[in-house]
């Protein structure tokens, strides 16, 4: 129980963080835009048709993007705005930039339901047209942007949940990796009962901010309270909330520039990996590296495309989660230079029982699932070579595709899937080729279960990567040291029972 | 300019002020077009109206007649087409950027459903003009205090609009548009949604805004209550434009248009008669008549001494008597019997009196029995 709490505390904190800070930046932003697309329309206080029409098709093209294309799409301005495209400071930019049409849309509605004649009214009091907006505008609207805003931050709550993409951790992230990748179902019921509170608690204190600002009558909770007064707000208390308001805004952005400027001096080494079992091997050694005064971050990713990303853009220092193969076809289609420094451990890839239960029980015509990643794809094709099941013609060379099969003789169909899906698509499939790291996390013992393993002299050995700038810094050096020492030897052997061998 | 001892003076003084002062509105030949599909029609055309500062100015028209299109003209909510509005002497249209801020000032504007701000309790509502032309709030918390004293809204200074009666958000709605102490007050149906009592007291606060602050009151309404209630002069406006204006008891009294008449309710000719004979049977040679009396001739006593007088009979079909602009007024429709000769000597009687009488001619026997059951 208290390593659930352990594990949910700081991902929780990620969250509010994320929420909290975007959701202030863009409801800033979003409601300047709001404020322009009412009154720069034809007939309006400020009337420019011309802004209006450009305002409006900026706010449907930026409605029209999906977050995770958006948050991929715009990683070179949120590398100029924080400095980094990945983290949870990173993630906030596009949440801020996703969210701030949606917020100006929600808005210019808010506004547009404030009565045109009360507009007309204080016009003719001879108001400037920012009067208007300020006083009649703004002020008229705040219970129906109090509603707006309050859909927008639980909408922003569950936008936050891709944040794990460029890993910005998070409580949606976590029910990724440990809930749905990992198959720890406890992990995902209390990721999801957090959520539920957290929205529970975002709609009540938004319902009961806007009832109370909607001046009619004392009904509503906040009423109640006055009555028995224990909280007041009163006209002038209200000038303290529009303060704190204010307050709270400047302290979050502040402490968000704070926080990636200090980040910046501290420069822990930042080393990228896939959860399990890179990440738990670097955890495992970070006491050793801690000794030398080598401070490292671990920062978690979900698929084997960015921590390359992030690595090649000096987002991170080093990364550990793909053999040599790979990062040559990488570094190849990307004109990346990625170098290997020290191999690490290797996962055997496996092929896992589906539907039939062993080899030689495979029937003509069986289904089996590969990786579809280009080289895991050709691995797993070696992998059933090795066991005669098929024939290629490009012999035992790396970078084979399907093309590649000359003899089928047992009519296998081979369909290529996500990798992180394979353990969830063995119900459909006779057997699948699954990577180690996702087979253990599906609980399954790789050297148990496998009706198929790759032998420890595969060429497939992870290696601690990094790019040649840095391959010389003696934090990485000292990294090499560790991920080679006799502790991680001890831990991979021990807690992978010889399904992650090491390679050293 | 305009300054406060004028606003201030009592209204005998304002009798000679008006000689030498400009009129408080003056709307010169406004024509204002609106487009249907591809057609373009006026709303209002050529408009004429010169108010006097100090007046109680009724525009009077049944709905449609472009009493609203006249009220977004003269508050400058829309330019008219052709002609200018004059308020205070200045044409807002020849204005802008603060010079036409501060000129709007000149004219308050209490509309139809009075655009009270929800969000502002009543005293921040007030208080509103004051802050758009930039007081210092001590100023502006005095002249606030002031207004709401004045207005009898002390009690209500921290309510909001939503927690008020339809009465007490009218006044609130005034003191606001007084509040930056303007030239005219441009009212709109002030009392359109009100019940009667409530009506009158609103109506009363109007005719005391003008005598105590001195303030020309332009009222845009369809109620013809409100305009012999305190209205000085009035202007009849039908399809857009003005038919008739006058001091109230001339149109009134004297109504020369069929639109005013039609206001009235009367002047329908025999068909009305008949409504108001009934199943009655009508003395033979009897002749109807309408009798119009206004101030000291005191109705009953008119009419008694003439039957004293007279060998007539007179009978009252049907009597309206009321208040106007504060001297009791009469409309009667009588039935007088007797000699064609005495009835002329009787009409003469009335005439001398004061009465205004007008003979319902159209009436004839032949017309009463041609009449459907």
């Amino acid at each position: 129980m208290s390593d659930l709490l352990h594990l949910l505390w700081e991902p929780t904190l990620q969250t509010i963080a994320m929420v909290l800070v975007s959701a202030l930046i863009s409801g800033v932003i979003g409601t300047a835009l709001g404020v322009l697309l009412v009154v720069t329309e034809e007939g309006g206080v400020l009337s420019a048709p011309w802004l209006c029409r450009v305002l409006n098709m900026l706010s449907n093209i930026g409605r029209s993007i999906p977050f995770i294309i958006l948050m991929v799409a715009i990683i070179p301005f949120t590398r100029w705005v924080v400095g980094t495209s990945i983290g949870t400071t990173a993630a906030m930019v596009p949440l801020v930039v996703g969210a701030i049409p949606y917020v100006g849309r929600l808005v210019e509605g808010a506004l547009r339901g404030v009565n045109r004649g009360v507009i007309e009214a204080i016009l003719t009091m001879g108001a400037t047209p920012w009067q208007v907006i300020r006083k009649a505008y703004l002020s008229e609207a705040v219970p129906a942007l109090v509603r707006a805003f309050t859909v927008v931050t639980v909408t922003l709550v569950s936008y936050s949940a891709m944040a794990g993409t460029i890993g910005g951790g998070g409580l949606g992230d976590l029910a990724i990796r440990y809930g749905y990748q990992g198959f720890r179902l406890d992990i995902m019921v209390a990721t999801v009962i957090v959520l539920i509170v957290m929205i529970q608690g975002i709609q009540f204190a938004g319902d009961l901010l806007a009832r109370h600002f909607e001046r009619t009558g004392r009904a509503g909770a906040i009423a109640m309270l006055q009555r028995q007064r224990w909280w007041t707000i009163s006209p002038r208390t209200s000038s303290w909330v529009r303060w704190g308001t204010l307050a709270l805004l400047v302290i979050g952005v502040g402490g968000t520039m704070f926080h990636v400027h200090s980040s910046s001096l501290h420069k822990p080494l930042r080393v990228g990996v896939n959860p399990i079992p890179h990440g738990e091997i670097l955890r495992e050694v970070m006491p050793i590296l801690e000794q030398q005064g080598v401070h490292v971050q671990i920062v978690y990713f979900n698929d084997y495309i960015q921590p390359n990303l992030a690595l090649a853009a000096g987002d991170i220092d080093a990364n550990l989660f793909q053999h040599v193969p790979f990062m040559d076809r990488f570094n190849r289609d990307h004109g990346t230079n990625i170098i290997a420094i020290a191999k690490v451990h290797i996962e055997p890839l496996g092929l896992y029982p589906g539907r039939t239960r062993t080899l030689g029980a495979l029937p003509d015509g069986a289904i089996i699932a590969i990786p579809n990643d280009p080289v895991n794809s050709g691995r797993g094709l070696l992998l059933l070579q090795s066991a005669g099941l098929i024939k290629l013609r490009t012999g035992t060379n790396t970078g084979t595709t399907l093309q590649d099969v000359s003899e089928n003789p047992k009519h296998l169909k081979i369909s290529e899937l996500e990798a992180a899906q394979l353990p969830r698509s063995l119900r459909d499939v006779d057997a699948a080729v699954i990577n180690t790291n996702y087979a253990l996390a599906a609980k399954f013992n790789p050297l148990k279960d496998a009706m198929l393993l790759e032998n420890s002299a595969s060429p497939y050995a992870n290696v601690l990567s990094t790019v040649p700038g840095k391959a010389n810094d003696p934090r990485i050096l000292a990294l090499e040291g560790a991920l080679q020492s006799s502790v991680a030897r001890q831990f991979i052997l021990k807690k992978y029972q010889g399904a992650v061998l090491p390679a050293f | 300019m305009p300054n406060d001892s004028r606003r201030r003076s009592a209204p005998d003084d304002r009798a000679a002020s008006v000689l030498i002062s400009p009129p408080a509105v003056l709307l010169e030949n406004i024509t204002k077009r609106y487009r249907q599909g591809s057609d373009w029609s006026n709303a209002i055309t050529r408009i004429n109206l010169s108010v006097s500062q100090g007046t109680i100015q009724g525009v009077i028209g049944f709905s449609g007649a472009g009493k609203t299109t006249l009220l977004r003209c003269i508050s400058f909510l829309e330019l008219p087409d052709e002609g200018r509005v004059l308020i205070d002497g200045t044409d807002l249209a020849q204005m802008n950027g603060e010079q036409l801020r501060s000129a709007r000032r000149r004219l308050g504007v209490v509309f139809q459903q009075l655009h009270l701000l929800r969000s502002r309790t009543v005293a921040q509502n007030v208080a509103l003009p004051l802050e758009l032309a930039g007081y210092a709030p001590a100023t502006i918390n005095e002249r606030v205090a002031e207004l709401l004293t004045w207005f009898g809204l002390e009690a209500k200074a921290d309510q909001y609009p939503s927690q008020l009666s339809g009465g007490q958000q009218q006044r609130v709605a005034i003191a606001r548009a007084l509040a930056t102490r303007p030239a005219v007050l441009l009212s709109d149906e002030p009392t359109s949604a009100l019940d009667p009592e409530t009506t009158a007291s609103v109506l009363e606060l109007l005719r005391r805004v003008r005598d105590e602050l001195g303030v020309t009151i332009l009222l845009i309404t369809h109620e013809l209550s409100a305009v012999r209630a305190i209205c000085d002069r009035v202007a009849v406006l039908d399809q857009g434009a003005i038919v008739e204006e006058g001091p109230v008891e001339d149109v009134l009294l004297r109504p020369a248009t069929r639109t005013t008449q039609r206001l009235l309710g009367r002047g329908l000719g025999a068909d009305r008669v008949a409504d108001y004979l009934g199943e009655r049977e009508v003395h033979a040679g009897s002749v109807f008549l309408e009798l119009q009396f206004l101030g000291k001739n005191a109705t009953s006593h008119v009419i008694s001494a003439l039957i004293r007088t007279f060998d007539v009979t007179l009978d009252i079909l049907r009597a309206d008597i009321g208040e106007l602009n504060q001297s009791t007024y009469g409309f009667l429709l009588v039935e007088l019997g007797g000699h064609s000769d005495t009835q002329e000597r009787s009409i003469g009687f009335l005439e001398a009196h004061g009465a205004i009488v007008k003979r319902i001619d159209s009436w004839s026997q032949a017309q009463r029995d041609g009449r459907p059951e």
